[in-house]
This record gives structure tokens, sequence and C-alpha cells, in this order.
């Protein structure tokens, strides 16, 4: 038996597993990268080689271009060897395509999380637990006054209010990749079959969810009578150009739950709708894993592992940096 | 409560006072006569609050909690750890008819879910204004959203008197006359003073405009001698609102008032 923090280590380019010879989601340029999934903070344009999910390497193309990038794809469970490391994919439930790295070498069994959440989103696999040996987790949201609403609860405050206002346009920040769609299959599952208008911004990742059979029904470009229509745009131009009826801002981020950030924002609805999990999501998952180490990367760590240490599980801060917090 | 607590959601960051009465109108009789100001609840004393979080919560993870979201009621609303129970949540008429009972409130925390503990919260402390703009009728007190127009030194030591105004037409017209304001909310105005002021005449100063507040006010009564055709009485400042960049209408204000 090798404790894992003897083969698997934090370096400047992200964390590297020595015997296998790849770094998982290196924030530099690297031979050989693993990567979780496609945002931007996780995957970087220039590796050499990338081993993903396809779901994963398809919006990475459409995000970074094809480039010179060699890229891999492994189904779900599907097994590797890399040097010396046997090394699997398990869904994350965070984004289409996102996936925890699972990593065996001389008996010990560690899982990378990436970014992941356990609400159900059916934009995406939903999170599958792995009993494991060292759980590595982020900790976004790792305190314990995040704990998200239910996302449908949160949706019907929106449709709610164009029940309310049914001449202004609702126009809701969301990030490309996840948010949007998610949005969109949350709203068609409440029942909201009319045309949804799209920023252009949004549209290609999109259309790769769509791909992949994601149905988002009828996207439109941001055109038309938008009196009563919902229009998704990326959060900074939100009100940029169009000329939206007596516009609703609305903001969907896991950060709306804190009265301050969502003041801050300027949002008429701010939701709190989030791709990552919340402190309930985070300490259920951890449990599941049995770990008895948790190593957390970034985030609210100290909360995380006061509350684990409380529990009787190792704690540790890997303290990575470059990720964001895009909620 | 789950709605009442939807309902302030809804109403917090509402652009003006028409779409405010147009939310306000879908509440329910009390949630309305509640925001209107014509209910009034006791207010649970701090000491009681601070008593559960320590009783109910890991001292740690509460300083984590509310160091990262700046307000303690918030804090304790969130992080609250329920307690199973079979008990339904209190509706806003059980917490107006309870008058806030000490020895519910634990139990209303246990079955209420996080929103709604927010709200209960607020409910507690006494942090919910009668809102802005809504209806006033002659000789009541009530709220409106007004603009900063001018400051004016006092002639009696540091006695400053600030005067608000609300939108008539393309202008602002004056509606209200502010001296005893907070140490906190001074500072902010005089902040904005030194940034923003702008012609002097005598002791009055006028500013750019901007600067937006909840003015609190006592009764209120048609008036020949004021330009506005009204006057405020125990006008006071009841929160800053640098969310907003626009005042109430006149015209709104003056159908308000019935
Ligand atoms: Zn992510």
């Amino acid at each position: 038996m090798t404790h894992p923090a003897s083969w698997l280590h934090p370096r400047p380019e992200g964390l590297f597993c020595a015997p296998g010879g790849f770094f998982i989601d290196p924030v530099r340029v690297v031979d050989r990268a693993v990567i979780t999934h496609a945002h931007s903070d996780h995957a970087r344009g220039g590796h050499k080689a990338v081993l993903a999910r396809a779901e994963t390497a398809a919006l990475m193309q459409a995000r970074l271009g094809r480039g010179r990038t060699a890229y891999q794809t492994l189904g779900w469970g599907e097994v590797l060897r890399l040097g010396e490391v046997k090394i699997w994919l398990q869904p994350a439930g965070h984004v289409l395509g996102s996936a925890q790295v699972a990593m065996e070498y001389r008996g010990q069994l560690v899982v990378v999380s990436g970014d992941y959440k356990r609400q159900p989103d059916r934009s995406c696999e939903a999170f599958v637990p792995v009993p494991c040996d060292v759980f590595v987790t982020e900790a976004t949201f790792g305190l314990p006054v995040f704990r998200m609403p239910d996302p449908v609860a949160e949706i019907a405050r929106l449709t709610d209010s164009l029940a309310l206002f049914p001449e202004r346009t609702h126009v809701v920040g969301c990030y490309s990749l996840g948010k949007t769609q998610r949005l969109i299959t949350l709203l068609r599952d409440a029942g909201w079959d009319r045309p949804i208008h799209v920023h252009p911004a949004l549209m290609p990742m999109c259309k790769i969810y769509a791909d992949f059979g994601i149905r988002l029904g009828d996207l439109r470009p941001i055109e038309g009578d938008l009196a009563g229509a919902i229009v998704l745009a990326p959060p900074n131009c939100a009100n940029d150009r169009w000329a939206f009826a007596d516009p609703v801002a609305c903001l969907a981020s896991g950060w709306m739950l804190s009265a301050r950030r969502a003041k801050q924002s300027g949002a008429e609805i701010p939701m709190a709708i989030s791709d990552h999990a919340d402190w309930d999501g985070l300490l259920r998952t951890i449990g599941e894993t049995g770990a008895p180490e948790v190593w957390v990367t970034h985030g609210s760590e100290d909360a995380l592992i006061h509350e684990l240490t409380r529990r009787g599980i190792t704690g540790r801060a890997l303290r990575l940096v470059g990720y964001g917090a895009e909620g | 409560m789950k709605d009442f607590a939807a309902l302030l959601d809804r109403l917090r960051f509402c652009p003006t006072p028409a779409h405010r009465a147009r939310v306000l109108a879908t509440g329910s009789p009390e949630a309305q006569a509640l925001l209107r100001g014509e209910v009034k609840l006791r207010s649970i004393k701090l000491a009681v609050l601070r008593a559960l979080a320590e009783a109910r919560c890991d001292p740690a993870l509460f300083a984590l909690s509310q160091e990262f979201l700046g307000d303690f009621t918030e804090t304790l609303a969130l992080i609250w750890p329920a307690r199973a129970t079979n008990a339904a949540p209190p509706s806003l008429a059980e917490v107006i008819e309870a008058q806030h009972a000490e020895s519910l409130l634990e139990g209303w925390l246990d079955a209420a879910e996080p929103a709604s503990r927010h709200a209960l919260l607020r409910l507690a402390t006494g942090k919910i204004r009668p809102i802005a703009s809504v209806k006033a009728p002659e000789g009541q007190g009530g709220q409106v959203t007004a603009m900063l127009l001018t400051a004016q030194s006092g002639r009696v030591g540091l006695e400053r008197l600030y005067s608000f105004g609300v939108h008539d037409g393309a202008g602002l017209v004056p509606i209200a006359r502010v001296t005893e304001v907070s140490a906190p909310d001074r500072a902010t105005l005089e902040a904005w003073v030194r940034d923003h002021g702008g012609a002097k005449f005598g002791p009055v100063r006028e500013v750019a405009s901007g600067l937006v507040a909840d003015i609190a006010f006592d009764a209120v009564a048609h008036s020949t001698r004021h330009k506005a055709g009204l006057a405020l009485h125990g006008a006071r400042i009841a929160e800053l609102r640098p969310d907003l960049d626009r005042a109430d209408d006149l015209a709104t204000f003056r159908t308000l008032l019935g």
C-alpha cells in the first residue's frame, strides 16, 4: 500500500499523478491532461494530449478550436491503464460530460470529483458515488448556510413573474455552459413551451447539448416581439443593446442565496440555482464515498474541514489556484 | 409563510412603486396589511436569537458563515440545523396572532424551510419596513422612495438639513426635509454631497441626483404651500437605497394617498 499523498501531488500546473504521468484539469499547458469537464477554468487549451468524455471533448473543441491537441475519449467506467495507474471516469452531475476521475495505484483508490452536484438535472448524467480511500472534492459552497432550494421552486419564481408582468421581457443572466441548458430544461419541464430567446454567445454550447440528445425545444435569436419573452444572456451583457420591453433582470447563480450578493447583482429576480454541490450535498457525498480522508481543492475549505474533523474524517486543504467560483 | 417569503423576495428588488403595487396585490390580506404598516408585530430581542444560535449551532461554523454573509439574522436563518418535526410551518396569520411569542420561535424555525426562516427572523427583528409607496391614507404614516436634492448647513452647531424629492415630469420636486440622521447614513450623505455637490445658494448646496432613500413619515397632508401639493410630517430616513437610481413619481404617490 502506498499512501496517495506520495503519488498524487498539487503542482503549479495542477494536480499531478506521478505514476500515471498526467495532470488533472491543469491550469497551465502540459503534455498529458485528464479533463473533468469543459468549463474554462478546468479545460484550458494547448495541451498535447487530452483524455476526457466525448461530450467534454466536443465542448472543448467548440470553445477552443481543434488546435493540435490529441483527444482520447472514455466511456463511463471504461478502465484505461496510464503508466502504472488504472484510471476510469464516472459521472459528476455538474454539466454535460462532467466526470469524476477514479485512479487506482498499488491498492489505493483516489477519486477526483472535479466540480459536481447532487440535485437532479436532466441536462447531464447524474453523479455516481465511488467508494474510495481518498476523495478529492471542491468546496465552492462549503459553508453550512449554503443549502440550495429546489430548482423547480426557483424556476416558478420566474414563471410567476411572467404571469404577473406579461408585458415585460424577462432577461436571465447565466453562464454559457451548463447553467443555460439546465435553465432551459427546467423551464421546459415547468411547461414553458414557447420559444426561448438565446444570446449568440450561448448558442454554440446549446447546439452541442442538442447533438448529444438533450432536448432543449425551440431556441431563437434575440429578435422579434420580446414582450413577455424569456431571454437568456451571459450575466455581463444581460442588458446591452437589445430593445427589451421594461426588462426584468434575473440572475441564476448559487451565490444568490446570499442577500448581499443578490443585492450587488442588481437582479430583480435573483435565483439560487447552482451547478455545484451545496453543504448538504458535499457532506452526503463524502459520506457515501466512505473515504476516511478528503482533500479539498478550492472554495470554503476551512468550514468543510472543520466539519469533517468533527465526523472523524481527515481533511486536507490542497489550495489549488486558478479555479473560479462561477456558482 | 412560504408565500410571504416569496412575496418579500419579489418585492425586494422591484424597480418602481407601480411594479411594487402590482406585486403586493398578489399577497394575502395579512401580508398586504403587514407590508402597508397597518399591522404591527412585537420585536424579539437580539439576545434571544443569539441564545438560540449558541444552543443549536456550531460556533466555528456560525462565525465563518456570518463572516461570509455579513448578517447575523440571515446566517441564523440559513444555517439553522432543523430538527425533524411533524409540526407544519407557521402561517403568517399565526405569527401575527401569536405576536412572536418567544417560546414558539424555536419550533417555528424547525418547521420552516430556509427562505421562510429568513422571513420569520426578519419579522422577529423588525427588519421588514412597511414597503415604500404603498397606500398611505391622509393623516397616517407610510414611506416614500425619494432622491437627495440639497444639503443645508444648520444654524446651530453641526445640525444638517437634507431635502429629498420625487419625480414630477422631467424634474424633481421637494417632498421631505430630514434633520435627524444616523451616523452611518450621515457619512454616506456627506460623502455624496462632497463628491456630487453643485451650486450653493447661501447655506443650501444642491447635489447631483442619484442618491435614493426610503423616507418614512408619520403623517401626510395636502398642502397648497408646498410645490408638491402635499407635506410630510416627521420625515426620516428609513433606509438608504444604493440599489435604486430612481425615486417614486409624484403622481403615483398622490394616487396612493387616496
Ligand atoms: Zn465547473
